[in-house]
């Protein structure tokens, strides 16, 4: 569908459309939290018999939850030592005929026997069903990784990390998007990096973004488009086609496993419609894992934990952040919006209503490491940290663009536009209302109730009840604190088990941290979009320390 | 996974659906009758207690849980109920259940089987005045100042008023008078032969003695101050008219209002009722003034001078000099005459008065409706009448008990028994003497009987005061077959 991806240049109905779904997400937010609270002094006795169901209802939602997070964590560790490069010499190998099926040593593990069969069982998939696979020899991948201020001592260690890949860095387009107004210091060290690690790839390119192009706001996909085109230039020079080339849009921070790019190569090349398709890694905030406080620390790795979660539903699955797709599907939605901050989710959402609803994204188990916030001291991070999830629940500002080309597109599915509708809506509201509901509005019927509500039986048997949920609430942390210790990388120095058992301990922030840091920068962020006060980007403060 | 995904929300979806109206229908006190074999809603009896962990029979089955507990899914009905534990004297009580609500007993005061009394000094005292509401008690020796003592909680023991050798050592106490809430203590007496008034602030270190004597060009019937006076005493006199004393200043204000036949201070306004029958709100320096309703003034015997009291919750007290009491909402009259005094309990936002023989309380927390629809407090629950000649009475353990003296007799009436409150005697005391409960530490404060010391016994069995909220987790509950 021929559709402008944008709230700029509206007019009449369409300008009238955009502004009232702004307003239906925080509006719904506000008088789900205003309606709870004036129902707990009004009607006490309701409030209390709905927060009964909610908190049911929460507790088996974070049950069902917590099964796929443990399943997705056990995929994700079962492919931590999978020969991806062997897999696609073995793809490469299969208009042969399919491998030959080597046996799994008996002393494997088992993650790496479910691994092996997973894979047989794709391999047998793309045999019986005839799916056209490229060669590998001839798949590029392009890499873009946009700079705003960041030094060099951000960006370098993603780079070695594409440099020191299996995958061979000389297949590698590497474009350096480097902000106009970046100060001169940091243009400095980009053009250093670019001499430095020219010589490991195809080619590492930097694309200065001029400011003030008509049309952009100050957004990352401006930026990231900017140099996407260069490098479409660039490849078509080349005579690089681009149904060849996978583009990779990361952040200055990213580090990628060593297996990501063989690892993205597999799975495109395994893809049957992979130019409708991006690709999607898991996140883990481990560079400076070490450095963070204790509240900013476990908010990401809950991040981490909600993509693999997200992870196991791909029906549903929306890129985020560092995420990699078809250079050719990119060119022909035009590249990433150039006027909105959530250019992560946004990408997607371009091209599942330019092809019609025909885009998915596919979950790949393999990790990109970012930065967890970190500032000068504890109480800027903690400013910043609540910045961020502010920018994040920006992604609120696609919700009305989805829904006008929704109601305009007669060729999108009904199911599709009902279960991503119902999805992305749900998803911001329950974002920016639960951590309150579960935190402070459900203790309100008990602690405003009048002397008729005290007389009741419910009265007596709604905080017993609320307790044992919240009992069966501590299981669902515990898995999380035993994940979130497996999935933290190893700490170089000061490594004991006092330390340990105080990152666990970390986890008993998550009901304060999930109201100011989660819930309420959420709400920030909807109620901007009420007003109309449009957000624009704001680059995330990150350090290391030496 | 994808179908596993699936099945498995769609199990999840059916076991929420079941679940969710089950817990529901659970927490209204809905379940399942195994005699009846039908759905029935049954009660809840809520128990707590002072000290915590007393048996709780119900009937003649005694309960798993010790208090503080909850026993719920009780058929509607009423329950004897008796709440026991070792050196200490049973509480019994009669619980009328109804379908999904819940009798809540949780101020059960177990009292020992024998008080342990202990002396706080050695002398003999005459007197006990107690400053209800402050956490302070003066106690006498004699009529002279320099045997007059400030109780200390926190050193336990008597401190001189005025240290020997203080030139008001030798004032005579002839009379006092006190504001409830207020450290403040006013006495008149006489010192070598010469008249005089001493204000006495208590809580404050060293004690702060004002004669304000030249204050008072004639007899006042009645000073009274705020809660906070700021310096400021007003004095009703007898033609009517209210002085204005600042005793900071040394300024007297006088004839500050006339035609007065009411008054009362609250939150720096005086409140006074005129001649008229008009009442009005005016602040310290006059310059606000208000007219309040008057509507209801009618109904007051103004027999003398009136005493008007503001009350945190919004409403106005008023209190005749034969001792009628009445409110500035229905049903207005509370009694007809013979109150001799109240105590207002403003979380529980009850108030207990007493006469020469009975102890009435006004509850004030909800309003019911009348038979002609209009709307109006409940009147008064009478908790006691068999005294004898009732003189002081306090509210214990968040205003769910009070202590109270009876001649010589203090007692203690428990207004959580069920439908008819029941007193026990505690104990003897001089009889001509107040005593002092301190709410905070649960202690009363008493003139023994017999040899006229200072003693005090540990009324409320320490530990928490305030019962925690009604939140136990772990209890079991009787089988509902057991009881009925």
């Amino acid at each position: 569908m021929n559709f402008n991806y944008s709230r700029q240049n509206l007019q009449g109905k369409e300008k009238r459309l955009e502004r009232a779904f702004e307003v239906i997400p925080g509006l719904t937010s506000w008088s789900v939290i205003i309606g709870m609270t004036s129902l707990s002094f009004v009607n006490p006795v309701f409030a209390a018999v709905l927060i009964i169901a909610f908190d049911l209802y929460w507790i088996m939602r974070l049950i069902y939850m917590n099964i796929f997070l443990v399943l997705s964590y056990f995929r994700l560790s079962s492919e931590s030592k999978t020969d991806w490069m062997g897999l696609i010499v073995g793809l490469d190998r299969l208009k042969t005929g399919l491998p030959r099926e080597e046996p799994v040593s008996g002393k494997a593990a088992l993650g790496e026997k479910i691994s092996k069969s997973i894979h047989l069982r794709e391999y047998k998939y793309i045999a019986d069903n005839l799916v056209s696979l490229p060669q590998s020899s001839e798949i590029m991948h392009l890499v873009i990784i946009p700079i705003a201020k960041e030094d060099k001592e951000i960006v370098e260690p993603g780079i070695k990390s594409l440099k020191s890949g299996n995958f061979p860095s000389a297949k590698m387009l590497v474009v350096m998007a480097l902000e106009g107004s970046a100060p001169h210091k940091v243009k400095e060290q980009v053009y250093g990096l670019q001499q430095e690690y020219r010589q490991y790839f195809f080619d590492l390119l930097v694309a200065e973004h001029p400011q003030g192009i008509a049309g952009e706001a100050r957004v990352k996909g401006a930026n990231s488009t900017y140099a996407a085109r260069l490098a479409a230039g660039y490849l078509s020079k080349k005579q690089i086609a681009f149904e060849n080339v996978i583009v990779s849009c990361f952040d200055a921070d990213t580090v990628v496993n060593p297996g990501y790019f063989s690892c993205l190569t597999y799975y495109y090349m395994i893809t049957p419609f992979r130019e409708r398709t991006s690709f999607q890694p898991i996140p883990v905030y481990n560079n400076n894992i070490w450095e963070a406080p204790g509240f900013s620390r476990v908010l990401d790795v809950g991040s981490s934990f909600f993509q693999l979660i997200e992870a196991t539903n791909p029906e549903q699955l929306v890129t985020f952040s560092s995420h990699s797709m078809s250079f050719k599907a990119l060119v022909d939605i035009d590249y990433w919006p150039v006027d909105m901050i959530s250019d992560d989710s946004a990408i997607f959402w371009k091209a599942f209503i330019h092809f019609d609803g025909d885009y998915r994204v596919v979950p790949m188990f393999t990790t990109v490491s970012l930065d967890v916030t970190v500032a000068a001291n504890w109480w800027k991070t903690l400013v910043n940290v609540y910045k961020q999830k502010r920018r994040w629940a920006w992604g609120v500002e696609n919700f009305p663009i989805i829904m006008r080309a929704f109601l305009k597109s007669d060729k999108i599915p009904i199911s599709k536009k009902l279960r991503h509708g119902y999805k992305i809506f749900e998803g911001h509201i329950s974002w920016a209302t639960w951590p309150f509901i579960l935190g402070v509005i459900g203790w309100l019927p008990a602690v405003f109730s009048g002397r008729q509500f005290a007389s009741t039986a419910l009265y007596y048997n709604a905080p017993r009840i609320t307790a044992t949920i919240f009992k069966l609430a501590s299981v669902g942390l515990l898995t999380c604190i035993i994940l979130s210790l497996l999935l933290l990388p190893k700490k170089k120095i000061k490594h004991n088990i006092l330390s340990r058992i105080g990152h666990a301990f970390e986890w008993l922030f998550i009901p304060l941290a999930s109201v100011i840091l989660s819930a309420l920068p959420a709400l920030d962020a909807q109620t901007r979009l009420i007003f109309g006060r449009y957000m624009e980007f704001w680059v995330t403060e990150k350090q290391r320390k030496h | 996974m994808e179908l596993f995904r699936r099945i498995l929300f769609y199990i999840f979806l059916a076991i929420y659906l079941i679940l969710c109206p089950l817990i529901v229908m659970y927490s209204l006190g809905y379940i399942l009758s195994p005699k009846q074999q039908e759905i029935i809603q049954t009660g809840i009896i809520s128990l707590a207690s002072s000290p915590p962990g007393a048996y709780v029979y119900l009937g003649k089955s005694r309960y798993a849980q010790r208090t503080p507990t909850v026993i719920n899914n009780l058929l509607p009905g009423k329950y004897s109920l008796r709440v026991a534990k070792k050196d200490y004297l049973p509480w019994s009580g009669e619980a009328t259940v109804r379908a999904g609500k819940a009798a809540a007993f949780e101020n059960i005061i177990l009292l020992p089987q024998e008080w342990e009394i202990n002396y706080l000094s050695e002398g003999k005292f005459r007197e006990l005045i107690p400053l209800s509401g402050t956490g302070y008690f003066l106690a006498s020796k004699s009529p002279r100042l320099g045997d007059y003592f400030v109780y200390d909680r926190k050193l336990k023991q008597m401190v001189p008023l005025v240290a020997p050798g203080h030139h008001l050592e030798e004032f005579r106490v002839a009379n006092y008078f006190v504001n409830g809430q207020s450290p403040f203590i006013l006495l008149q007496g006489s010192l070598k032969g010469v008249s005089g008034q001493i204000f006495v602030e208590v809580d404050s270190d060293p004690f702060t003695l004002q004669d304000i004597t030249p204050l008072f060009q004639d007899r006042p019937v009645k000073v009274f101050w705020d809660t906070r006076p700021e310096g400021n005493l007003f004095s009703l006199h007898k033609q009517a008219y209210i002085n204005k004393l600042n005793v900071d200043s040394g300024a007297l204000y006088p004839k500050f209002l006339e035609e007065v036949k009411g008054f009362g201070a609250f939150n720096r306004f005086l409140y006074t009722m005129h001649n008229d029958n008009s009442l009005y709100k005016v602040s310290y320096d006059k310059s606000k003034s208000e007219i309040l309703e008057s509507d209801f003034l009618s109904v007051i015997e103004a027999d003398g001078p009136l005493e008007i009291y503001p009350l945190e919750n919004g409403l106005m007290l008023f209190l005749g000099a034969r001792g009628s009491l009445a409110i500035n909402q229905p049903p207005y009259r509370i009694a007809a005459e013979g109150v001799l005094g109240f105590e207002y309990h403003p979380e529980n936002d009850k108030l207990c008065f007493w006469q020469r023989d009975k102890i009435g309380v006004m509850d004030f927390s909800e309003k019911i409706e009348n038979n002609d629809k209009s709307f109006g407090y409940p009147g008064p629950l009478w908790v006691y009448a068999a005294g004898k000649q009732i003189k002081q009475c306090s509210w214990v353990h968040n205003g769910s008990h009070i202590v109270f003296r009876d001649r010589d007799q203090i007692l203690f009436c428990d207004l959580n028994a069920g439908d008819s409150p029941r007193t026990v005697n505690l104990l003897r005391a001089h009889p001509n003497t107040g005593f002092f409960y301190e709410e905070e530490e649960g202690v009363l404060y008493f003139l023994d009987q017999k040899s006229f010391r200072l003693a005090s016994i540990q009324l409320i069995p320490e530990g928490p005061v305030i019962p925690e909220p009604a939140f136990h987790p772990d209890e079991e509950t009787l089988k509902e077959g057991d009881l009925n």
